[in-house]
């Protein structure tokens, strides 16, 4: 009999569904970092990602014996995982408008930056800009861009129809380009 | 008087932005691809759009690698399962 550390991710869910914890944790050892990565992308500090990491997966083992194996097992750990990320955002207090850093960055007169640095500072800007963005285009774009979901299955993560998912996702990718401008000419 | 290619430049102009998205996710059917090549071989701007939202993709696909959190996240979940009633 193959070691948990062998199985696929198919057979360890379905061992999971049936109470195997080592099967549970393989997983999550297997897909832990993204989840958390994706999370911090939602606009999550690293303490309100590990809390929300955490509720999410006891969660998702609690209910794991109700998950419907026809719908994905991480379309469902994401959703699960999306909506705690919302709730905690909401519960924020809201942040001052940014729109003026954002043209600050658009309008940068600095000369373009070279080679490495080039790089980094695009990566930086990256981030700076996609915690700017509305969390609603926010999502489709981590979910399809960085995490390289596909369309249909970021689009259920986030309960959305495909064709208002797509929608999102140009406008989002649309003002990143737009806030980003002076590294991407 | 504006000729008919004119016009369809224009009419190109509006719909062609709105649907570089659908076209680098190769999600635009073969005669949209068409329009959408034939219009940013004529027009620079768009063309500048579509080069930027090239280059856009692919730092977002280049995005920093995730904080290796996965143990931790373990041992926290077996934590809080000892802690439950009956864990």
């Amino acid at each position: 009999m193959a070691a948990t550390a062998d199985r696929t991710d198919h057979e360890l869910v379905r061992f999971a569904r049936a109470g195997d914890q080592d099967a549970f944790e393989t997983l999550v050892l297997r897909h832990g970092d993204r989840l958390h990565a994706t999370l911090r992308g939602f606009g999550l500090t690293p303490a309100e990602a590990d809390e929300v990491a955490q509720e999410t997966l006891l969660r998702a083992w609690r209910a794991l014996p109700q998950f419907e194996a026809r719908a994905g097992f991480f379309t469902w750990i994401y959703r699960i995982a999306f909506n705690e990320a919302q709730r905690r955002l909401s519960r924020r207090p809201p942040v001052p408008d940014l729109s003026e850093d954002a043209l600050e960055l658009v309008a940068d007169p600095r000369p373009a930056p070279h080679a490495a640095a080039e790089s980094r500072e695009l990566t930086a800007a990256l981030q700076r800009a996609l915690s700017r963005l509305a969390p609603d285009l926010r999502a489709p774009v981590l979910l399809r861009d960085i995490e390289g979901r596909s369309t249909d299955e970021a689009a259920a993560i986030l309960e959305l129809k495909p064709a208002a998912f797509k929608s999102r996702l140009h406008r989002g990718r649309m003002e990143l380009r737009q806030r980003l401008a002076v590294y991407l000419a | 008087m504006a000729s008919l290619r004119q016009l369809r430049f224009r009419r190109d102009h509006r719909w062609t932005p709105a649907q570089l998205s659908a076209f680098l996710d190769d999600d635009l059917g073969a005669r949209g691809r068409r329009r959408v090549v034939r219009h940013t071989d004529d027009c620079p701007e768009c063309r500048g759009i579509l080069h930027s939202l090239r280059r856009l993709l692919d730092a977002l696909a280049r995005g920093p690698a995730p904080e290796p959190v996965a143990e931790r996240l373990v041992v926290h979940f077996r934590e809080a399962l000892e802690r439950e009633p009956g864990g």
